[in-house]
């Protein structure tokens, strides 16, 4: 029976991600940087118009944008870089082969560093019982199908797909 | 439900952040917009309720020489800013009020303020009367609420006075003070609707 391997990370994801993560700092950036002219703004027109109403303005428009930017800085930068040491660690670790019947659990967890995974039980491995996937590599993980997981530090960095006769 | 927890999770930098914007535009909004104590001119207000930014508007109209600024501070104020209600120029203090602070107000001449009410003690004058209580006429009250609405009775019904900081610099006529601004500025105060 033919088996054929499917990588889940390749050498391409990470300028693709770095690019996502400067992408996401620009936005970071020019928003701390427009809120910060809001503000500015603000203190400008305060000399004109009604003080503590500008004073009200500009701490609204300071503490919305600061959050904003925290957001963007602690989600989804923080995320993607998390995204690019997880996959230089992956592509780079050591690979070993499990056999076995994998199951795709709703099991999520949060490993250490912080990127999401969930949970892949495997019956039939002589050692390992379970392995992680990446969240985002989820969609590309045919559990039905595998016969053999390529792990890296626990997580699945390849599978193979058979029938299910190639399994016994 | 994941992205809440996110944002739970890094609940302390948002509240952190918060507080970082109200004292940091504080302290720039007064660094641009506040000045030194001799160009300015400053009215504390023990009254049940006060409109202080159109009163500091409608003193500001025309300054008197050397002063940049007249701030009003509703009483409260003072809760945050003790140093500031002491160093005052001026304050609008109802009877009860004012004869607990002899030790910090001015003796006023008695012919000071011509054709009003004054309150005195001890044949001393303290304070030039800005509200009577009995005729429920005063000055300035578009800008000040001398009767208490609220329903707590947190303020009596009893005159209140205009009466001057022994301290302030902006009683010069009086003290040793640089100039007479304050005095110039209770004059308009009186004659506000």
């Amino acid at each position: 029976m033919e088996r054929h391997v499917i990588e889940l990370y390749s050498a391409d994801d990470i300028p693709r991600l770095k690019k996502k993560e400067r992408r996401y700092t620009a936005a970071a950036v020019i928003f701390g940087v427009l809120t910060f002219a809001v503000c500015v703004l603000f203190c400008i027109l305060s000399r004109t118009y009604d003080q503590k109403r500008m004073l009200l303005y500009t701490i609204c428009a300071s503490t919305i944008g600061g959050w904003v930017v925290i957001s963007l800085a602690h989600f989804a930068v923080a995320e993607v870089r998390r995204a690019i040491a997880h996959t230089k660690a992956v592509l780079e670790g050591e690979r070993n082969a499990v056999d076995g019947k994998f199951t795709l659990t709703n099991e999520r967890l949060l490993v250490k560093r912080g990127v999401s995974m969930v949970r892949v039980n495997v019956a039939g491995a002589p050692r390992v019982t379970s392995l992680q996937l990446y969240d985002k590599k989820r969609s590309l993980f045919n559990a039905a199908k595998a016969v053999r997981a390529y792990s890296v530090h626990g997580f699945i960095a390849a599978y193979e797909e058979g029938e299910e006769d190639a399994r016994n | 439900m994941r992205v809440i927890r996110k944002i739970l999770s890094n609940l302390h930098r948002y509240v952190l952040w918060l507080l970082v914007s109200v004292l940091l535009w504080s302290w720039v909004f007064t660094f641009l917009n506040d000045t030194t104590a001799k160009r300015k001119v400053m009215l504390f207000v023990n009254v049940p309720a006060v409109d202080d930014a159109a009163l500091e508007k409608a003193l500001s109209a025309e300054l008197p020489d050397g002063i940049k600024m007249i701030k009003v501070h509703p009483f409260e104020y003072a809760a945050f800013l003790a140093d500031e209600a002491d160093n005052a120029d001026m304050y609008i203090l109802s009877a009860s009020d004012l004869a607990k602070n002899f030790d910090r107000l001015q003796v006023v001449p008695e012919d000071a303020f011509e054709g009003r009410a004054l309150f005195t003690d001890g044949g001393e004058v303290y304070g030039v009367c800005v509200y009577d209580a009995e005729s429920g006429k005063g000055a300035a009250q578009s800008f000040l609420d001398f009767v208490d609405q609220s329903g707590e009775h947190l303020y009596p019904n009893e005159n209140y006075y205009l009466c001057f900081n022994k301290k302030s610099m902006h009683i010069g006529v009086w003290n040793d003070g640089r100039d007479s601004a304050a005095v110039s500025i209770a004059e308009k105060l009186l004659t506000l609707p």
